[in-house]
């Protein structure tokens, strides 16, 4: 049965990439011409022509589409515009940038978003559930433009303790403070309600009437329950790290997708735009079949199929 | 008596020192003796401390260990022969790819480089005398043969970046192993002018490894190329053999790239960088006080960008009439408008920069006269001209901040001498599309006559030559949208003068154009460089380029 369930869920991952393939032919293809949004300056008409017929966009929609779908299934998008070399390579090799953020971050988001979630279930009105409700507000309502340049004034110019911008080493500590900052009482907040209603069920009250340790009751029955929800809202905070998170990048002149992608929107690259388009769009569809199988492990009692 | 010893150093040969004054204590002589020997030990003293600091009593070059460079500008690609898309690559690469030639910033003259002097003798030919005991960063000896072979390649009229400055097929051939000819398909008067901007790669790079010019500069310039890892930095050191090493120098250069100029400011005040590079004014006077105030400096410097006001002229009903043009050349304050958003820079009457040829102090000045725009718009009235019939100015968004204030200040202006306005912003998309009127099939035929509409625009004038206006100012010109054939011939027969007459016919053209306020100068763009205080003091050029050959390291 989880076979058959892993099998229905990799074809339907599958379907997404294609679609997400289509959608972004279509846009770029039908919707806009793609030779007059990339030409730079002023091409003259023997020009767009030449491009045109470079770029196979002289042929029948469904032969280009045909020739798109060869190449998405090839890896291949084309040379990016902007930088004369082949596109797809240039997003694959800014991911290991964003990985890396994206670990920072939820290095300091699911320890702590867990912890306080977690405890607030357990000691509701207490300064910590309180503290919970000021940081899910503080995710909801802080911009990340803002909360990223107050970060370095503080930490970087006043107190001069973390470097502004850069790679590598300590140059993560500051975007990853704000991505937690942003992403913690959302994953906090969404713990406690799960804990807490998983606290009012019955097998909880049945468990402690077995004379069960309050640890285990916590830990060995009502977490298993209460995280099922909290894995898909902690699948999606991945997600969107793993998207690059474009301001935050691009504030700390971090080299990774988001950064990336806002350059080739800037330099109108098409290749390069479909390209960070379709690696976030494996990258997300991915994590929704791990999200989808890490559900059958926390809680088997899950049904497939 | 002399009762002073005897030294072996005192043979008839030698001639014995005078004595000493007869009755001089002897303790004088002592502290004498000592004061010599202090000041030897205190000069010994000063000079190893000069040493350790850096390496400029031996000669040897460099010592001024490494600098930080944050740019707000990437580039895409390394290519030489992407030079030609103005300074993308120049900006940076500059201090690794020369060029034969170079222009004084002061002086805008062109001034020798990699070639020494150079002969014109006929439109069409040009002979470059090169200078000797020159590099390539990878051993190949620099002349006139391997020079031609790296021309040939670079001076490529299908590379696409070079189409800025490349139109036409040219021949590179050695005369002599220092003596370089050049062959023009037709007369380029900007040749020279060109030659400044095309840098020199190293021909066995282009030979032996072609892929790797994407990604890897080898030149003969003062710092060679070390690393690049895209969106992250690239390194240079200094290349000790270069004809241009000195001491105080600095031996490596970081370039990190950062967009938002606030953190760039942040990044020279709290020491993370050293230097900032910005295209335009994009700093706030309270960050270059933020860098000042920690010991560094905050410098405008004149680029050779001129920012101006592009009116519709061709089939136009309104905007046709020249005394509606020169109304709204009085009706604008630009003296205003540079004072609020052009850190108060003066009013341009060009759109070549000064220095540059066929630059004018001759022509019309339209200073700030709404009197006289209304008198004009009334004349203008009388001869049947429909002043009711709306002007769009369009600005570009997301472009800095200052078009769409430009954009506002000019409509209240206009608005304010009795016209009708209204204000259109565009995406650097739609600009693309709605700006370039030659572009694809369309012409500056299809301009509709009613268009009436005025762009907040800048033009890069890098070859400081009004002649390069042509592309906004003649019939086919990509931006123009001004029809004369007349000025169309006037730019042709400019062309094929030389020297101080082509200046003479370049400015009469422009005093020409100006009359009919063909375009409406704004201001040449001043750009912004931050430093700290471990650079010395430096002229920043009009280029942007940053002469790290010229800086030294404060000691």
């Amino acid at each position: 049965m989880t076979w058959r369930y892993l099998g229905s869920r990799l074809v339907a991952a599958a379907g997404v990439v294609i679609a997400v393939a289509v959608l972004i032919f279509l846009v770029s293809h039908v919707i806009g011409d793609p030779v007059t949004a990339s030409l730079p300056g002023n091409p003259t008409q023997a020009q767009i022509e030449a491009t045109r017929q470079q770029l196979g966009l002289n042929h029948p929609l469904s032969q280009q589409f045909l020739t798109f779908m060869n190449g998405v299934f090839h890896g291949s998008f084309g040379n990016s515009y902007w930088q004369q070399v082949p596109a797809l390579p240039l997003v694959i090799r800014r991911l290991p940038a964003t990985i890396y953020l994206a670990l920072a971050a939820c290095a300091l988001i699911f320890p702590i978003g867990l912890t306080l979630g977690l405890i607030a279930a357990i000691r509701p009105g207490s300064i910590v559930e309180r503290l919970v409700t000021i940081l899910s507000f503080a995710g909801a309502s802080l911009v990340s433009f803002w909360l990223a340049l107050m970060l370095i004034y503080v930490f970087a110019v006043r107190m001069r303790w973390l470097p502004i911008s850069g790679y590598g080493g300590v140059n993560v500590i500051l975007p990853a403070v704000t991505l937690a900052i942003l992403y913690t009482g959302n994953l906090a907040q969404l713990t406690q309600s799960s804990v807490a209603d998983q606290l009012t069920r019955n097998y909880v009250d049945a468990a402690r009437a077995r004379g069960f340790s309050e640890v285990r009751v916590l830990v060995g029955h009502v977490l298993r329950n209460g995280l099922i929800p909290v894995v898909t809202v902690a699948g999606a905070i991945l997600a969107n790290l793993l998207n690059g998170v474009v301001i935050v990048e691009t504030v700390f002149g971090w080299p990774g997708v988001g950064n990336l992608l806002i350059q080739a929107i800037q330099n109108r690259d098409l290749p390069l735009i479909e390209s960070c388009a379709f690696a976030t769009a494996i990258i997300v569809t991915v994590l929704n079949l791990i999200i989808d199988i890490a559900y059958r492990f926390i809680n088997p009692r899950v049904k497939f199929g | 008596m002399d009762r002073r010893p005897t030294s072996p150093a005192m043979t008839p040969d030698r001639p014995a020192p005078p004595p000493c004054p007869a009755g001089r204590p002897r303790k004088l002589r002592f502290r004498r003796t000592m004061a010599i020997v202090a000041v030897a030990l205190t000069a010994l003293l000063a000079a190893a401390c000069s040493s350790s600091k850096a390496d400029t009593s031996s000669g040897g070059p460099g010592g001024g260990g490494n600098v930080t460079v944050v740019s707000y500008l990437e580039p895409a690609n390394l290519d030489p022969g992407e030079a030609g898309t103005s300074s993308k690559i120049n900006f940076v690469l500059r201090s690794v790819l020369q060029s034969l030639v170079d222009r004084d910033p002061a002086t805008h003259q062109i001034v020798p480089l990699l070639a020494l002097s150079w002969a014109n003798p006929t439109p069409t030919t040009w002979q470059f005398q090169l200078r000797h005991g020159v590099t390539f960063q990878d051993g190949t000896p620099f002349n006139a043969s391997t020079a031609a072979a790296s021309l040939k390649y670079i001076w490529n009229p299908n590379i696409d970046g070079s189409g800025n400055y490349v139109t036409e097929a040219a021949t590179f051939t050695a005369a002599g192993p220092y003596t370089l000819d050049v062959k023009l398909a037709s007369p380029d008067p900007v040749f020279l002018s060109k030659m400044t901007q095309v840098p020199i790669a190293s021909p066995t790079q282009i030979a032996k490894d072609p892929n790797s010019l994407a990604d890897k500069a080898i030149g003969t310039g003062p710092y060679e190329f070390v690393s690049w890892t895209r969106g992250q930095d690239m390194k240079f050191k200094l290349y000790d053999k270069s004809w241009m090493a000195a001491p105080g120098m600095f031996d490596t250069i970081t370039w990190v790239w950062q967009s938002t100029p606030s953190i760039q400011e942040q990044m020279i005040a709290t020491g993370q960088a050293d230097v900032a590079v910005s295209s335009g004014i994009a700093y706030t006077a309270q960050e270059c006080e933020a860098v000042k105030s920690a010991g560094g400096t905050c410098a405008n410097t004149p680029s050779t960008q001129v920012n101006y006001l592009r009116l519709d002229e061709y089939n136009q009903t309104l905007l046709g009439n020249q005394d509606v043009r020169q109304a709204i050349a009085y009706a604008v304050d630009r003296a205003a408008i540079n004072d609020a958003f052009y850190l108060g820079v003066p009013v341009a009457n060009n759109i070549v920069t000064k220095g540059g040829v066929g630059y004018s102090t001759t022509g019309p000045t339209y200073p700030y006269d709404p009197a006289k725009a209304k008198s004009l718009l009334a004349e203008a009235s009388a001869a049947g001209v429909n002043l009711r019939a709306p002007i769009t100015i369009y600005y570009e968004t997301g472009n800095g901040d200052t078009q769409p204030d430009v954009a506002q200040e000019v409509a209240a202006n206009l608005q304010a001498v009795g016209l009708k306005v209204k204000l259109d912003g565009v995406t650097a998309t739609d600009r693309a599309t709605e700006y370039f009127q030659n572009r694809g099939s369309s012409t500056y035929k299809d301009i509709p006559p009613n268009r009436a509409a005025i762009w907040v625009a800048g033009t890069g004038m890098e070859l400081l030559d009004f002649s390069q206006a042509d592309l906004a100012l003649t019939c086919t010109g990509s931006t123009s949208v001004y029809c004369d054939p007349a000025v169309d011939a006037a730019f042709t027969h400019a062309n094929d003068l030389a020297g101080a007459a082509r200046n003479t016919a370049l400015v009469n053209l422009w005093n020409k154009l100006y009359t009919n306020v063909a375009l409406l100068p704004l201001n040449v763009q001043v750009n912004t460089t931050l430093y700290d205080n471990r650079v010395q003091s430096f002229t920043a050029r009009p280029d942007g380029v940053i002469p790290f050959w010229q800086i030294r390291a404060k000691q």
